[in-house]
């Protein structure tokens, strides 16, 4: 019945910390990646918004409190045996330390002879060596230069770009990159974002892009969603989103960004709210998650988490700025 | 608004520092000369592995072995940094030169109420107060980072990241130094608090009139802010002008690379994957030579060229 490669609807998930406490990660978030043409998917928040715990969940290493994940129309957490395999292929992962990825004692080529022998057994040694070959080539890796290096020779930009050609050599559907390139210095995130494009173009991979960077997610992804205490505060089309941004929060976010042009600098300082102890409690007590640093907040705010509106600009946003008019009376 | 003066406040004579080891020995500053001027912001922009943080650590002078410094003079106003007895350095830390390291906001003790660790920093550095001069002299520096004195009997774990960040511009602005060296001051913020924090400690920077060199990756952070700008490679300073003239013009190769990468926010570029050009190195040859008038480049040749 479900058109959809992934589908994550109304997701909770809590973790406990310490006793009787309680750090609730994801409030019911829906996103879906459609399994027709492939997309790339932005998943945009501050440390603690829950952004990773998402990307967790979409590879099935977390179950959700409430709420269900579906690959291909089934529930994730009862996959076994075949399906299960199958949903581990075609769903890879990146993640944001390319160092803490390999390990140190072997060459590069270890995790993809590895990858090769848990899901093509079958593979002779020839059919490893083209396998690899024409995965790393795919990234525009020479493999003569990184083949038999041990990861320490290697700059951050390579060994995230093998890692990219190590989920390639599996031919996944969707790759969910949490962070790929917040540790790789700036000179060489280009050929990182660049190689993820292409796995979208030219092959057809979906992804998730996890991130706190606007403007990197806004060189390689279609749509997008702002997570803010974990709630989708808006979500959109990328150029609509970043273009004419409807949430407070976002932009908030969007007036942070410098300008790298030292012609356009900040003018005024930046205008917030510094929340107080008080705008806390009462978001504490069921109301908007942004409302103690918002600068337009209202009492109306307080009631009730507002949900998403569709707004003006085509993207939805939770904000009560955006209720349609018949029903704000009630 | 008073502008950068023509007084220099720093001077960075070829700084030579070389971490030692058993297998190699890394020439993480390899001949430095920089000039930090009177009531100006200067920039200092590197990629992880260049050398930066180690500049500031060694002007400092807290180097940890194997670091050492091989070469060079660090003079502030007319002392020799590098040559002073320590106790004449503890002398002149915090009261003259104040250091904002990266994360510093994990450097605050986290069993001690603030107020506590205000009063040992007057303390260690020898600064005598009543009880009533103190606490007027507390809430001037939280007031000047936007903070009210209230948050003085709170321990660190109950103020956000932003905040802490923001204590800690405090504690550093606590003696009026006369010059700043912060090291990726919001590097672990998030892009709000990063922007308000930057806002604040260039507020809190212009209204003592002290000098900062301001050491970071982000060069779009470095252009909000600077007034002058150093790009640091290999060890080396490759470039080094007034902001908007580096911007406008950057000569060398790594600059511009630099500034091309930088993703922008409004446009979306077509990004390429041609990879050779960005894993070029290039081997810096000969001094700095101004190009125009402050605007300094040195000379350059990319690996390749010269492995014929």
């Amino acid at each position: 019945m479900s058109a959809d490669l992934l589908e994550l609807r109304g997701i909770h998930k809590s973790f406990s910390r310490g006793f009787r406490k309680r750090v609730d990660a994801l409030q019911g978030v829906d996103l879906r990646v459609s399994a027709g043409e492939a997309r790339i998917i932005t998943i945009a928040g501050e440390s603690g918004s829950g952004k990773s715990t998402l990307g967790m969940l979409a590879l099935g290493f977390l179950a959700p409190d409430a709420g269900e994940v579906r690959f291909r129309g089934q529930d994730v957490g009862q996959l076994r045996g075949r399906s299960l395999r199958e949903f581990r292929r075609s769903v890879q992962a990146i993640f944001q330390n390319p160092f803490s990825a390999f390990n140190p004692f072997y060459p590069v080529d270890h995790v993809l002879r590895l990858t090769l022998r848990n899901f093509a057994p079958q593979q002779d040694r020839a059919g490893v060596e083209a396998s690899i070959s024409e995965a790393l080539s795919a990234l525009h890796l020479d493999p003569a230069a990184i083949l038999g290096k041990h990861p320490h020779q290697l700059s951050g930009g390579q060994l995230q770009r093998v890692m990219l050609a190590r989920a390639f050599l599996l031919r996944p559907e969707l790759i969910i990159a949490d962070e790929p390139v917040s540790m790789i210095d700036a000179s060489l995130r280009a050929v990182v974002l660049a190689n993820m494009l292409e796995l979208k173009e030219r092959h057809g991979i979906s992804q998730l892009y996890i991130t706190h960077d606007l403007s990197t997610a806004r060189q390689i992804s279609d749509r997008i969603l702002i997570l803010y205490r974990g709630r989708v505060v808006e979500a959109g089309s990328m150029d609509h989103v970043l273009d004419a941004p409807q949430h407070p929060y976002t932009q908030l976010l969007i007036q942070a960004i410098p300008q790298p042009d030292p012609t356009k600098r900040w003018q005024a300082p930046l205008d917030w709210q510094r929340g107080e102890a008080a705008a806390e409690t009462a978001e504490m007590d069921g109301g908007c998650p942004f409302y103690s640093r918002c600068p337009q907040r209202m009492d109306r705010c307080l009631a009730a988490v507002p949900p998403l509106y569709a707004t003006p600009a085509n993207t939805q946003a939770a904000c009560y700025l955006h209720e349609p008019e018949s029903t704000s009376t009630a | 608004m008073v502008g950068p003066g023509s007084e220099v406040v720093l001077e960075i004579e070829a700084l030579r520092i070389h971490y030692e080891m058993q297998a190699a020995t890394i020439r993480a500053v390899d001949g430095v000369d920089l000039k930090v001027r009177g009531n100006e912001v200067l920039g200092l922009a590197g990629e992880s592995g260049s050398g930066k943080s180690t500049l500031a650590l060694g002007v400092l002078r807290l180097l940890r072995p194997p670091g050492r410094v091989v070469e060079g003079r660090v003079r502030f106003g007319d002392v020799d940094l590098l040559a002073l007895e320590e106790r004449d350095l503890r002398a002149l830390r915090w009261r003259q030169f104040a250091y904002i390291p990266q994360g510093s906001m994990s450097a605050l003790n986290p069993v001690m109420r603030l107020r506590s660790q205000f009063a040992d920093t007057l303390a260690a550095h020898g600064e005598r107060m009543q009880p009533a001069a103190m606490q007027e002299r507390f809430t001037e520096v939280l007031h000047g980072v936007g903070l009210e004195a209230d948050i003085l009997p709170r321990y660190p774990h109950e103020l956000s990241g932003g905040m802490r960040q923001r204590v800690c511009i405090a504690l550093a602005l606590l003696l009026g130094p006369r010059l700043i060296i912060a090291d990726e001051p919001t590097s672990a913020l998030d892009v709000i608090s990063q922007r308000v924090v930057l806002e604040t400690l260039a507020a809190a920077r212009q209204a003592i009139g002290a000098s900062m060199l301001l050491i970071g990756h982000d060069l779009a952070l470095l252009a909000q802010v600077t007034d002058r700008l150093g790009v640091m490679y290999a060890g080396r300073i490759v470039e080094l002008g007034a902001t908007g003239q580096l911007f406008a013009n950057a000569r060398h190769p790594y600059t511009q690379r630099l500034i091309s990468s930088i993703p922008d926010l409004h446009d979306r570029r077509t990004i390429s994957s041609d990879a050779p050009e960005a894993e070029a190195q290039w081997l810096l040859e000969g001094p700095l030579q101004e190009v125009s008038a402050g605007h300094f480049v040195r000379p350059w040749q990319t690996a390749g060229e010269t492995a014929s």
